[in-house]
């Protein structure tokens, strides 16, 4: 699932950019926890219909892709990548980090997501490395020799 | 992927949290799980280490403020962008049924767990009121 727009900032947006906390009075207390309510509402709903954000940046060069991709709470089996032909399909399986007890915020993303992304030219397979770190996957995916320009010899 | 020209700034460069006006400053994206005998906070803080994360607790107010610090890899342009380095902070105010010298907090796979106990009842006890 591609987003040409994060549908979060739009309602930010909608809620006039309120959320950063600071002032004390009560009555800026009572606004705030009106607008993280209602966010929190908003986000729940939105994360049901669309599930689960995952943002990625795209690098590339002449001889190499980088893929990086935001994934917090995942672990090397909640994620798979996979590319066909210059098609890289990137996959978050659903997981919960933490269990039981009452959810009395739930903002973070929970559900599958699908990212897919055309890569610039064929990759080698077999040179692909991708690294999960504190919450960032990271793709390098190789150019294929074969992919590569050539200048050709003319006798 | 979008084929956005210019995709390196603007809206596209936006991160995973709501942003303020700053830009620079997101608000990171939390759970909050309530147990019998304590509250478990989860902040999902992607790409910030350790060492950029600081933790505080000052009067009631719990301060979690981490930093995303992306370098731009060797010999690679940015075709397409969704996040970007940043600030991650936010504010929680913490009860005063909360044990705050017994919370405990870990970051795992870029995700920070808060657990905050909840005080322990005393039992009533009676007073004894001596003559004098």
């Amino acid at each position: 699932m591609v987003f040409s727009r994060n549908p979060f900032e739009w309602i930010d947006e909608q809620l006039g950019g309120m959320r950063p906390f600071s002032a004390r009075t009560p009555l800026f207390e009572l606004r705030r926890t009106l607008i993280d309510e209602v966010d929190s509402a908003l986000r729940g709903a939105i994360e049901g219909a669309f599930g689960r954000r995952v943002p990625i940046n795209v690098w590339s060069g002449p001889d190499r892709v980088l893929l990086e991709a935001e994934v917090p709470g995942c672990r090397q089996e909640d994620v798979d990548v996979e590319v066909h032909g210059t098609t890289l399909t990137l996959k978050v399986r659903p997981h919960e980090s933490a269990q039981g007890g009452e959810l009395r915020l739930a903002e973070r993303g929970r559900g599958e997501a699908v990212r897919e992304v055309e890569l610039p030219f064929r990759v080698d397979l077999e040179r692909v490395e991708a690294t999960l770190r504190q919450g960032v996957l990271q793709v390098v995916l190789p150019r294929a020799a074969q992919d590569s320009p050539r200048k050709i010899k003319i006798s | 992927m979008h084929r956005q020209e210019g995709s390196a700034e603007g809206a596209d460069r936006r991160g995973a949290e709501s942003r303020n006006m700053n830009g620079a400053i997101a608000v990171p994206r939390a759970d909050l799980r309530e147990f019998a005998d304590r509250f478990v906070l989860q902040l999902d803080l992607p790409g910030v280490a350790q060492e950029g994360l600081e933790l505080s607790l000052e009067r009631r107010s719990l301060s979690v403020r981490g930093s995303v610090e992306l370098r731009a890899p060797e010999g690679l342009k940015l075709r397409h962008g969704e996040f970007a380095s940043r600030t991650l902070q936010r504010e929680f105010r913490v009860g005063d049924g909360i044990d705050t010298d017994r919370i405990e907090a870990a970051l795992t796979d870029g995700v920070l767990t808060v657990t905050l106990p909840k005080t322990v009842e005393r039992a009533s006890r009676k007073i004894q009121v001596r003559a004098s």
